[in-house]
């Protein structure tokens, strides 16, 4: 066989012709490849560390999604759920519904369950379900190595109710894994080349020969994913090979998995979140006079940070929603303590960030202002506001260049509703 | 970019085809590669290594896309036998047909192994797997080779 094999590859290979010069579609292809990944990398700096519930709450009063979902136009809307995972999936479920059959699970429970069985590839009869409110958390204590950590390996399910959706639907808008901090790398000459996304980070718990998944997925540009040993510090570094032209829609994706590869705890999103932009569209508007209850929480943020009162500043904090840390924290006035004993000045960098100008994204008011806008639309004043955020010790200039080149601003921000909700402070590194 | 493409994007496509046995899907995935690859250009210290480069990217790609669209890839070549029956040779090839018939990684060892003519390390390096299972996937599609052009005689 072999002799004969040869000849037959050599043979079927001289019967592939291919035109030597570069098509400019490729060439095309290519350099928007580049902005793309540029993109991506800014929107999932900011988009994974942004508050996933404020993003929950913004996309839906973006996308007004109707319980009967209308195709007439489906580009033109974003879709933020990561399960359903897709429009049509979602729309299936709510044909049913208006046909007045009540497919099982719609609820957030039933919801969550389904995604541990279809997108965590859980048993079903291993899944454990807890409740609160809107969010949900699924472990799977049949799993050894999930068995071994203490109360179980749990991934939070951040859900919303479908507006309008009689009976409720619900839909996972994104999950994140108590145990796994991740932040993006690059893209840089080190790390980060062009078309490739790196994340490091480190696991709370070291399952034995643990790995990260990480994987992107676009409806458009189709599926990658890498997988990456734990070192046993639990600390990581996972790469992957992106597919080209992503978008707004694209989901990102860290797991850890055990040794038999099998899922303990998954983060994930879609990157395009109001606050990451990620290329979505934003009406950004300078606020020369804020609304009174944004103004009103503004000034109490402000007057607990000058006075060093954590209880004020707790009181501040909303019981149905509010991001400060990307996993692994569950006291944000302890985590701040914590940063501050660290070196950090917590209390100075809010005093900071609430001293100069906002932006109105949608319904939220964001402070500062470069954080509502991408690099290349950032004015004299966003430059000068960055300017005060360095002076101030907020930013080092390092950081400023990184937010410039990677398009986005991912440093400190923080977001109030306009009816006087604080919904985030939260840093992207 | 475009001297780059010249030099090397040919073989690439010729490579390209004998994993894949589908030249509309070789040049698509070549161009991939292409696409990926840029930007990365300025980096790559040894050119000599573009070449190596390139091919475990296009390797890469074409697992991602068998795993991805096998029911589309068998879609497109059931269509493409009916509107272009054997333009490639006059007569069918057996051994090309069982070979199209190996599963996607044995497939990519054998070419590897007997078109690249890569080492068995060199192998293993391109598919990210154990020298081990290189050996396994070579020797397991050689077999099925023999078997079926032997049951092909036969019959």
């Amino acid at each position: 066989v072999n002799p004969d094999l040869r000849t037959l590859l050599e043979r079927k290979a001289d019967e592939m012709r291919l035109d030597a010069s570069i098509p400019d579609r490729v060439v095309r292809r290519a350099r928007r490849r580049r902005v793309s990944t540029a993109l991506v990398a800014g929107a999932v700096a900011a988009g994974l560390v942004a508050g996933v519930v404020v993003s929950a709450r913004l996309l839906l009063e973006e996308t007004r999604m109707a319980p009967r979902v209308r195709p007439a136009n489906p580009t033109a809307r974003f879709y933020p759920f990561i399960y359903p995972a897709t429009r049509e999936e979602l729309e299936t479920t709510q044909d049913q519904v208006s046909r007045g059959s009540v497919p099982m699970w719609t609820e957030a429970e039933g919801v969550a369950h389904l995604f541990a069985v279809n997108v965590l590839g859980w048993d079903p009869e291993d899944v454990a379900v807890e409740v609160a409110g809107d969010t949900v958390v699924v472990r799977n204590p049949a799993l050894p190595q999930a068995a071994r950590f203490e109360g179980g390996l749990g991934t939070t399910l951040h859900l919303v109710r479908v507006p309008g959706s009689d009976p409720p639907i619900y839909a996972v808008v994104a999950a994140v894994a108590e145990v796994i901090e991740a932040e993006p790398v690059g893209p840089d000459a080190e790390l980060g080349a062009d078309g490739t996304l790196s994340f490091r980070g480190r696991v709370a718990f070291v399952p034995e020969e643990a790995m990260v998944a990480l994987s992107v997925e676009d409806a458009q540009a189709g599926r990658a994913e890498a997988l990456s040993a734990v070192r046993p510090d639990g600390t990581f570094l996972v790469q992957v090979e992106a597919p080209a032209e992503l978008g707004p829609d694209t989901r990102v994706s860290i797991a850890l998995l055990d040794g038999a590869r099998r899922t303990l705890a998954l983060t994930s999103s879609r990157i395009s979140t109001p606050v990451a932009g990620g290329g979505q569209s934003r009406t950004s508007e300078a606020t020369q006079a804020l609304p009174a209850p944004v103004a009103e929480t503004r000034e109490a943020i402000l007057a607990a940070a000058a006075a060093g009162d954590w209880d004020a500043l707790r009181d501040l904090i909303p019981g149905d929603g509010f991001t400060y840390s990307f996993g692994g924290q569950t006291d944000p006035v302890a985590y701040w303590q914590r940063l501050e004993e660290e070196g950090t000045d917590v209390r100075g960098i809010l005093r900071a960030l609430f001293s100069v100008t906002a932006v109105r994204d949608r319904g939220m008011w964001v402070w500062p202002a470069p954080a509502g806008k991408q690099s290349s639309e950032w004015t004299e004043e966003d430059e000068a506001i960055l300017g005060e955020l360095v002076a101030e010790g907020v930013l080092t200039p390092q950081e400023r260049r990184d937010f410039l080149r990677s398009g986005f601003y991912y440093g400190w921000r923080a977001g109030i509703e306009r009816d006087g909700t604080w919904r985030f402070f939260v840093a992207g590194d | 970019m475009g001297e780059l493409y010249a030099a090397h994007a040919p073989d690439a496509a010729r490579l390209a085809y004998l994993l894949t046995g589908d030249r509309t899907l070789a040049e698509d995935l070549v161009q991939e590669a292409f696409v990926r690859m840029f930007g990365r250009f300025r980096d790559l210290r040894d050119p000599g290594a573009f070449r190596a480069y390139l091919r475990t990217t296009l390797v890469n790609l074409t697992r991602s896309h068998f795993r991805r669209r096998r029911v589309e890839r068998a879609y497109l070549e059931r269509e493409r036998h009916r509107m272009e029956p054997h333009v490639e040779s006059a007569e069918p090839d057996e051994m090309w047909e069982i070979l199209q018939r190996l599963r996607p990684r044995q497939r990519a060892a054998i070419v590897l192994r007997y078109y690249e003519d890569l080492s068995e390390a060199q192998t293993a390096d391109v598919l990210r797997c154990p020298v081990g299972t290189v050996k396994s996937l070579v020797s397991r599609g050689l077999a099925q080779l023999r078997a079926e052009m032997t049951r092909g005689e036969v019959t």
